[in-house]
């Protein structure tokens, strides 16, 4: 979290400008919400957000726009050992928010504030709460007590219960524009021009993958492995692809990375089929694509795209990896 | 820190509640009446007034002020009930506190007299998250408590409440708040708020409120914060798009314009509409000209009367078993999240997908070929049909296409028309049996046998009339013709095409050397689309094994090669 926003304008977040307008309105007014929900795909800028506004709420100084990053509040908080400041996320990659933590949640809420005039508690990836989790929320969500604040993160208010929903203000992020990511990455991150548009064009509109492909370069270079690999395999012969099928069967840790980039660039594939060819993402590599588009027609296209939707559904419900690879390797077209 | 809307507006007296009249009356009856019950169960979705009700039936019966003017809202209960101090009023949180020593903890107070107050009362709110030893725990004191005591049950989820529960408790049903009354509250909340506020920006978000009230200030609370609430605020904020994007991107669909559909999509998605919401939108839409088509337009009260005639044309235009299938299509985007990285994906493949598939075939009679329906759009053939170059066929799964699944759906009762009636297996029935054959595999019990038969070939008849299926390895020919095995086969051909059919299984080896006869495939296959049971090989001699992947697979993996035209 960046410091020292000099102006109304100086929250460090890129985009969702009516977010942050009607966010700073109500902390200058005093009018926070009690209960605030952030919606929106990953990356997209929620827990900045969300955080950015737990600072302004537990700053001590007298700035006009909060948080002013340099009093002993603000600081603890960047430290993260702000006494009245909780944040509670998932268990490790696709584990479940239990029912144990909100409890630790109404009692971190229960006592008053140690040092600042409110205690705010944020709570990440609310969709992967169990339903005696969410269902635990739902009286303290509904009447706090007057100096609690929640925030609550989530994929898509529609993952929720709706009773959740129901209870809280919804801060709904959408996908930030290209151009916006584009200037973003030159202005802050110091890009260059064309590595920011070829980035910005393809976050998808998510300037934190945006700005972690900038910070690191094995990102980047994931998603053109996963490419090269996409197109090889229409290339393969059938023994070669159950091979394939073997070697990122192992590496597993990536695949829903991979599959994405593979949704991505089918969907590049539809698109050129469709005469919107000018919306696609992997621009560098329009030439390969345009073979594959003029080699197949629109619904084995259609019916590629759906199997790797299906083989992402799988992998969520702990199929076996090889074997979902080889299904859908042998789906490809040979080309 | 000022209250949410929601709760600043909490009705504090019957004549305040909307939406719930029949309850009220009621309530209000018993009140008067003196006819208490002890046990109340609160029913019904999110944000219709339960919680609310709850804490009205504890002031009403604990109200100072006469019978016929409770709650008064004035009297020191009154007020402490407001402010939410009342000792008497006891609200629980069945959420948090789900287990039975909860519940036995309250119960061990349930005898104490009320401190302030007539009756001691107690909201357990959520109800439905008690475990089932604190619902049995419940119980005995539910059925008979104390004279002073009266419970308040509330929740969501009555489906989870056990009988035993539900038939101590006098139940309320909560029921949605009708649109026109959303409006009305909304309306009088922003002029006591001193908010500006559109009407068709209340009728909006009324409308996304689905019959919640709670919902409906909540959003309007949302709206107002950035200011003056009008129309294009909400549908900005909602994701909502104006009706004629929907009319753009059906109109394409009607055209099977996939270009300019996509386009549409794109440009409302970037121009920051919800994907979803569009569906959602999409999907209303063509419901609307589904009842146009129907003859039911007047049931389709959203467009103006300018704009029907030009709905009706559309409506007009559109087959309905295209417009079900392409609602099915909408609903279900709309309905599934999708937290990928392209969030219009979903929405652009419905659309492809609604424009490029025709009708969906209906149960074909038997004796007529399998035909893509001619559809008023220029669509491609079924997806089978279109597949290129496919150098091996692997298994079963190959078969991802919409058609194929939908196959598999339960059809209507087979019809048998013209099939004769005995026991011979004319060539009509034989081409029936290879186009269903897919299809019958997904019924039968065993699914051993439906993966060793699938790939079968049907060649045709012997000499013996019967049906005789081809295998590539004696494996599978064994196995399908073990007795119970083959049985289960020739009953199943045999009820679903109303004749008795018997089944020899045999290697294609076998059947090859002996002369074809008119097991050489009725003219109607050649002229079909790859088979939607299978995909038949032509009468072709394979592919000169020079290839050796060709011949690898053929032999390791009995795949069948198929041609491309």
């Amino acid at each position: 979290m960046s410091s020292n926003p000099e102006t109304l304008s100086g929250w460090p977040i890129v985009g969702h400008e009516w977010a942050v307008r009607q966010l700073q309105l109500a902390v200058t007014h005093d009018e926070v919400p009690h209960a605030l929900l952030f919606t929106g795909p990953e990356s997209v800028g929620k827990f900045t957000l969300a955080r950015t506004v737990a600072a302004a709420l537990l700053c001590k100084s007298d700035a006009e726009l909060p948080p002013c990053g340099g009093c002993l509040s603000c600081r603890k908080l960047n430290s993260g050992n702000h006494p009245d400041f909780l944040f509670i996320e998932a268990d490790a990659k696709g584990g479940a928010l239990k029912i144990d933590q909100i409890r630790d949640v109404e009692r971190f809420l229960s006592l008053t504030p140690n040092e600042s005039r409110c205690k705010v508690a944020l709570i990440a990836d609310f969709e992967r709460a169990t339903i005696g989790a969410a269902n635990a929320l739902l009286k303290t969500l509904e009447e706090p007590p007057g100096y609690a604040h929640l925030m609550l993160l989530a994929q898509d208010a529609e993952l929720l219960l709706p009773t959740i929903v129901s209870r809280s203000r919804q801060i709904g992020l959408r996908p930030l524009g290209r151009q916006q990511v584009e200037e973003a990455l030159i202005a802050r991150w110091a890009v260059a021009p064309e590595q920011a548009e070829r980035l910005a064009r393809i976050s998808g509109g998510r300037i934190g993958w945006a700005v972690r492909a900038v910070t690191d370069p094995a990102y980047q270079e994931q998603m053109e492995q996963a490419l090269t690999a996409m197109l090889a395999v229409l290339a393969q012969d059938l023994p070669t692809r159950f091979e394939t099928a073997q070697e990122m069967g192992r590496d597993d840790a990536h695949l829903p990375e991979t599959l994405e980039y593979w949704l991505t660039g089918w969907r590049d594939v539809l698109l050129i089929q469709t005469d919107n060819a000018v919306k696609m993402t992997y621009r560098e590599h329009a030439n390969v694509l345009e073979k594959i588009a003029a080699q197949v027609d629109v619904a084995r296209t259609l019916a590629m795209i759906q199997a790797l939707e299906k083989a992402q559904q799988a992998l969520q419900r702990n199929v076996n990896t090889q074997l979902l690879l080889e299904n859908l390797l042998l789906d490809f077209p040979g080309l | 820190m000022t209250q949410a809307l929601y709760r600043k507006w909490r009705p504090q007296t019957f004549d305040d509640v909307v939406g719930q009249e029949h309850i009220v009356r009621t309530l209000r009856n018993a009140l008067h009446a003196g006819h208490l019950h002890h046990a109340y169960l609160l029913a019904g979705p999110r944000g219709t007034g339960k919680t609310t009700t709850a804490r009205l039936i504890a002031k009403a019966v604990n109200c100072l002020a006469p019978v016929g003017e409770r709650p008064c809202d004035q009297c020191e209960i009154c007020q402490a009930i407001t402010a939410g101090r009342l000792m008497d009023l006891v609200e629980i949180d069945a959420a948090s506190n789900t287990g039975v020593d909860n519940i036995r903890d309250l119960l061990e107070k349930v005898g104490f007299r009320p401190a302030q107050a007539q009756y001691k009362v107690y909201v357990v709110d959520e109800v439905h998250m008690l475990s089932t030893a604190a619902f049995n725990a419940l119980l005995k004191t539910l059925e008979e408590p104390p004279e002073h005591v009266i419970f308040v049950l509330a929740t969501t989820e009555v489906h989870k409440i056990p009988e035993t529960i539900l038939s101590r408790c006098q139940r309320f049903e909560f029921r949605r708040i009708p649109l026109a009354q959303l409006v009305g509250r909304l309306q009088a909340i922003a002029e006591a708020e001193n908010i500006q506020a559109e009407q068709e920006a209340l009728d909006l978000i009324a409308r996304a409120a689905t019959g919640s009230m709670r919902d409906a200030i909540s959003l309007f609370d949302q709206m107002a914060a950035g200011g003056d609430v009008t129309a294009d605020y909400v549908r900005l904020m909602l994701g909502a798009e104006r009706r004629e994007v929907v009319q753009s991107l059906l109109q394409a669909w009607l055209a099977g314009d996939l270009g300019a559909g996509v386009a549409v999509i794109n440009r409302a998605v970037d121009g920051g509409a919800d994907p979803r919401q569009l569906a959602r939108q999409t999907a209303d839409f063509l419901r609307g000209l589904l009842l146009m088509r129907l003859g039911a337009g007047e049931m389709w009260t959203d467009p103006t009367t300018e704009e029907r005639p030009h709905f009706q044309d559309m409506a007009r235009a559109a087959k309905p078993e295209r417009l079900v299938a392409a609602i099915r299509l909408f609903s279900q985007v709309a309905a599934i999240s999708r937290t990928g990285w392209q969030p219009q994906l979903p929405l652009e493949l419905a659309f492809v997908e609604a424009t490029l598939t025709p009708a969906p075939p209906a149960a074909p009679a038997i004796a007529q070929p399998v035909a893509a329906p001619p559809a008023a759009a220029p669509s491609a053939a079924p997806a089978p049909a279109a597949r290129r170059v496919r150098s091996v066929q692997p298994s079963a799964r190959a078969h991802t296409s919409t058609t194929a699944e939908r196959a598999k759906e339960p059809t209507t009762a087979v019809e048998v028309s013209g099939a004769p009636a005995s026991a011979e297996v004319s060539p009509e029935l034989l081409s029936a049996i290879r186009e269903r054959w897919r299809q019958m595999m997904g019924h039968i019990q065993s699914v051993k046998l439906a993966a060793l038969s699938r790939d079968a070939q049907i060649a045709g008849v012997d000499s013996a009339g019967k049906l005789v299926l081809l295998f590539q390895h004696s494996f599978h020919r064994d196995n399908v013709n073990q007795d119970d095995n083959r049985r289960m086969l020739e009953t199943l051909l045999s009820e679903t095409f109303k004749q008795p059919i018997y089944v020899r299984c045999m290697l294609e080896k076998e059947w090859e050397t002996q002369s074809k006869k008119a097991a050489a495939p009725p003219p109607t296959d050649a002229g079909q689309p790859a088979a939607r049971s299978r995909t038949t090989t032509p009468p072709e001699p394979p592919p000169p094994p020079d290839d050796e992947l060709v011949r690898r697979a053929q032999e390791e993996l009995g795949a069948v090669p198929k041609f491309s035209e």
